[in-house]
């Protein structure tokens, strides 16, 4: 018999497994205050699901297995849904040197053997041509853990309508000020546990939230410019509720409504196009290293494996490259740290249970270190032995959620600041004839080997800004722009920015930050982007 | 025994019940409930990466209670957590605050008629097995290996059904916004390159029906692009006649097809979007007006999504009608979200912005096109393009995985890659051919949206291949 679809679906074994999921696992959605934990690492159920999971696969011929099991609890202000509640369990199993994934929303023993046979039946599937040789960095000797993200306010103990005037007063009080229409306001709260075990016997249980706010106004001046203002202090972070309460948001939206309205006073002109130095401020910085040096530094994206999707990376000969191309000038130091406070990609352990490690990617403006997982870390140490730092894996796979398999995703990036006294009011005093760009927009290509800057600009004549400049871009090759730094604004301008990273054909998402400081290029290509070639 | 991948019918009728049976029946409703399934095959370097089965289950519950809206969403199907997200809908909706009922197009009609029957869903796309997957991957790296070249690619089956249920708020179901939908999809897009990095060529292809998609063909076509892109030489920027092949051609219009502020009726009447459809202040009208009615590109240029296109995967459902956008070159329609509809108390149905469309095409060939050009590219593909100006729709981007120059009617050259600086609405006012439409990669992911429908989960495009003069390329850039 032929099947078709509704027989198939008649077989009901779907819906025999949803009945078995374990009654602790489940009814996590509470309105209002103190919702049980979820997910205990001690919770024998939890462990069973884990180790079903794990023995099915190596039964099934699995020489590698984990699992992770992920429950996401998120809350959203001026967005939709407001509660969102994610559960997901997957499995990741090596077969004769290929990987295979099974993932589901059903936390039970069965459904974790499932899961386990299901990802080797993958695995195995591409075992066409022969097993594969595929070995992983080691692991250090740290078995089992937990940690809980430090924060002071957890967003999940509050009072939703408590959160909700705390953003409302701010919208009345810029309300008063003159030619100001508020925004809405919005903000969201994502709250994250995940337990790992895999088959060389690791247990991790980790806890990690996610704050941000979109906060903001559109200003009309008296002769009826506008421009839209959203505070750029509350991108996503590693933070509770404490990271909106414990900034002076008041005095920043007072210093942003200021600025527009000094902004809007000077005459708008089109842009001269040449040879200009150009000077970024912090958020534009950030935008252009999380584009450029940030994925041109995953080994993965550097090896190939995202040739068909996001693409490739202009480091493409890492043991050639490693510690020897000069990509930045010497004042550029770049380091990646997924471990570091606060940091929207911050995390105790990554998706395949290393912790994280410190990298410098870029160290005075040479090449030094990529981003791995164990595999590749595993393809480092056999190419390039001990002229690499690290035997062990950079601790970079990350996937939100246990429903898609982790990828090399990079870790907060931070850009080392230069001396204190460099300030972005500093280097616009000391312009001759420059251009500054203030929140601007990057674009690159699929090979981070070039791109565009474009948005808010400014023309700087003898120290000040003289005009706001339309349709400017900034057209860049990477190395050679980073190469033209010739100063990095210190420690007090620095600022963390999160964002959502995507990655791979079926887009796989983490977020992660970047900290920077504005910086000064000798000479940026400025083109008008409206004059046509 | 054949595995499940998806909730049935009932068991869909079944979780709405239980919803249902948990919420206080005051005010309005909607609930939305899908299941979805797919199965993943990666390789790079000419082997498997990663080969993945994903099942999940999404339920969305909005309420309206007084004014006050609420929604909750939830991939639990268990008892305890069905009463538990109706009660935490019901909770924020009592409290008001932010009305949420979701208006925009994640949540849209799904409602099955009974006019035909629905080509949306392919039982072989869904039935094909990882080893078989398999067994075509290895065939397609097997070519690229023999030349020594490195394939890397994606191959994805997957299928997604929904149920939706609406009630007014007297109780009584809303016949437009209740019904089931049942969707599948397979995409298929193949990169070739030298080891070398100095060569690159790519194909790629998505339908619901695996029958649409032949992957061997497809890893044929990227390696011949591959070997035909190499030694690239530099050619100077400027402005030229290009041929855009259909993957190029909707990589360019998708900037404003797939953006709601350049294509949505609530941005094209208001002066403060910039949208490129907003036309002018009436000064004898209250009001402001968008370009509907008015020329906006060639009038060789027809742009729709009709219910019944099969080609584009009909879902015959009552409440979702056919889009005419663009109709020899007038603008003939803007996308229309259910909030803009229901605060001009009429009775219009909203139009949804949809991620299928066809954009009809000419008699041409690409071969024929290419024969008539004197100077000009031949373009695969563009990528990462992004706006620079809204009100002009000017984007900017590369070309990527194949650009050959053409001189006197043929193919001379494999040419390094620009940056180009165009407006689509430009190009399509400066036709010069259009060639025959075609399938295209139009992969969509299918994200934890809030009750999606499936006629906008599905993202079937049909386009031509266009011979544009003028194109601007602003300069030349080294990635390969």
């Amino acid at each position: 018999m032929r099947l078709t679809r509704r027989n198939i679906l008649k077989d009901g074994a779907f819906i025999a497994a949803l009945s078995a999921v374990p009654n602790a696992a489940h009814a996590v959605i509470r309105h209002g205050l103190s919702e049980p934990i979820l997910l205990d690492a001690r919770d024998p159920r939890i462990k069973s699901i884990c180790a079903a999971a794990i023995s099915a696969a190596r039964d099934a011929g699995a020489s590698y297995a984990d699992i992770r099991l992920s429950h996401m609890y998120n809350r959203k202000i001026g967005g939709l849904p407001p509660e969102t509640e994610i559960m997901s369990v997957g499995i990741r199993t090596l077969v004769d040197g290929y990987w295979g994934f099974a993932s589901s929303p059903i936390w039970s023993v069965d459904e974790g053997a499932r899961l386990g046979h299901a990802a080797v039946r993958q695995a195995r599937a591409n075992n066409i041509a022969g097993p594969r040789e595929m070995n992983m960095a080691p692991l250090e000797n740290i078995k089992s853990g937990e940690w809980i993200m430090p924060i002071k306010d957890d967003p999940f103990q509050l009072n939703f309508s408590e959160v909700i005037d705390f953003l409302n007063s701010l919208s009345t009080v810029v309300a008063r000020w003159p030619g100001v229409q508020p925004l809405p306001p919005a903000a969201e709260f994502r709250r994250l546990d995940k337990f790992f075990a895999s088959s060389l016997n690791q247990e991790f249980f980790q806890r990690t939230y996610l704050t941000s706010a979109d906060i903001g106004f559109r200003y009309i001046s008296s002769d009826g410019k506008q421009t839209s203002i959203a505070l750029d202090s509350l991108t996503p972070a590693g933070r509770g509720f404490e990271y909106i309460r414990e900034q002076d948001l008041r005095a920043e939206l007072r210093r942003r409504y200021e600025e527009a309205r000094e902004d809007l006073k000077l005459p708008f002109k089109p842009v001269d196009v040449g040879r200009y130095p150009t000077l970024l401020d912090r958020n534009t910085t950030a935008q252009l290293l999380r584009l450029t040096f940030g994925p041109a530094t995953e080994l993965d994206r550097i090896l190939g494996y995202e040739a068909n999707s996001s693409g490739t990376s202009f480091i493409n000969d890492p043991m050639e490259m490693l510690g020897s191309l000069k990509v930045a000038s010497p004042e550029v130091t770049i380091i990646a740290d997924r471990s570091m406070e606060g940091g929207a990609g911050t995390v105790k352990w990554d998706d395949e249970g290393v912790e994280p490690q410190e990298v410098t990617l870029i160290d005075k403006g040479i090449l030094k270190e990529v981003q791995t997982d164990r595999e590749r870390a595993a393809w480092l140490n056999q190419n390039m032995g001990d002229k690499y730092r690290l035997s062990q894996s950079s601790g970079n796979m990350a996937s939100d959620i246990a429903q898609t398999p982790p990828n090399i995703f990079s870790g907060n990036l931070t850009l080392l600041p230069g001396d204190n006294s460099i300030t972005e009011k500093a280097m616009i005093e000391d312009m001759e004839d420059g251009i500054f760009v203030k929140r601007g927009g990057v674009n690159v290509d699929f090979q981070l080997s070039s791109g565009i800057i474009s948005g808010n600009a400014f023309e700087v004549k003898k120290g000040k800004c003289t005009a706001m400049l339309f349709s400017l871009g900034v057209l860049f090759r990477t190395s050679e722009l980073w190469n033209t730094v010739t100063r990095v604004g210190g420690k007090d301008s620095q600022r963390m920015f999160g964002s959502a990273s995507y990655k791979t054909n079926y887009f796989a998402t983490t977020t992660t930050s970047v900290t920077a400081s504005p910086v000064l290029f000798k000479e940026g290509t400025v083109i008008d982007v409206t004059r046509k070639a | 025994m054949s595995e499940i991948k998806l909730l049935t019918n009932e068991e869909l009728d079944s979780i709405c019940e239980k919803l249902i049976a948990a919420s206080n029946r005051q005010g309005m409703t909607m609930i939305s409930i899908s299941s979805s399934w797919n199965s993943e095959l990666s390789w790079a370097r000419n082997y498997p990466s990663m080969t993945s089965d994903r099942r999940d289950v999404v339920v969305f519950v909005a309420r309206n209670i007084k004014k006050g809206g609420g929604s909750a969403l939830t991939n639990q199907i268990d008892d305890i957590s069905l009463q538990n997200v109706m009660r935490v809908a019901e909770n924020s909706a009592k409290n008001g605050g932010f009305p949420q009922m979701p208006d925009d197009h994640s949540f849209a009609v799904p409602r099955v008629g009974s006019d035909g029957p629905a080509t949306t869903w392919s039982d072989e796309t869904i039935n094909r097995s990882v080893e078989e997957s398999s067994r075509l991957v290895h065939s397609a790296t097997l070519k690229a290996k023999e030349r020594a070249l490195m394939s890397s690619g994606y191959l994805e089956n997957r299928a997604f059904n929904v149920l939706a249920y609406a009630t007014d708020g007297f109780g009584r179901v809303n016949p437009d916004m209740t019904g089931y939908g049942e969707m599948t999809q397979l995409q298929c897009s193949v990169t070739v390159r030298d080891p070398q990095g100095s060569a690159s060529g790519w194909a790629g292809k998505s339908s619901y029906n695996l029958a649409d998609v032949n992957e061997l063909a497809i890893a044929e076509r990227a390696l011949d692009k591959a070997i035909r892109s190499m030694n690239a030489v530099k050619v100077e920027p400027g402005r030229y006649t290009v041929v855009l092949e259909p993957q190029a051609t909707a990589d360019l219009i998708d900037q404003f097809l797939m953006d709601e502020k350049s294509i949505g009726r609530r941005y094209a009447e208001d002066r403060r979007y910039d949208s490129p459809m907003w036309f002018m202040t009436d000064e004898g009208l209250p009001r402001e007006r968008s370009k509907l009615g008015t020329t906006i590109m060639d009038s060789r240029v027809t742009i729709s999504h009709r219910v019944q296109d099969p080609e584009l995967g009909v879902i015959p459902v009552a409440g979702v009608r056919d889009v005419m956008i663009v109709e020899k070159g007038v603008l003939r329609e803007l996308y229309t979200d259910r909030s803009l509809v229901l605060n001009e108390s009429n009775l219009n149905r909203p139009n949804m912005m949809r991620r299928s469309y066809r954009m009809e095409g000419g008699n041409s060939t690409t071969e024929e096109m290419i024969a008539s050009t004197k100077r000009g590219f031949l373009v695969t593909r563009f990528s990462t393009p992004h706006l620079v100006d809204r009100r002009s729709l000017l984007s900017s981007g590369v070309t990527r995985d194949g650009l050959w120059l053409i001189e006197d009617g043929r193919i001379t050259k494999s040419v390094r890659n620009f940056r180009f600086t165009e407006s689509p609405l430009f190009a399509l006012n400066n036709l010069e051919e259009i060639g025959q439409a075609e399938r295209i990669f139009h992969p969509f992911h299918l994200p934890m949206l809030a009750g999606l429908a499936p006629h906008n989960a599905l993202s079937q495009v049909i386009v031509p291949s266009i011979k544009v003069r003028d194109f601007s390329f602003t300069s030349t850039i080294d990635a390969i």
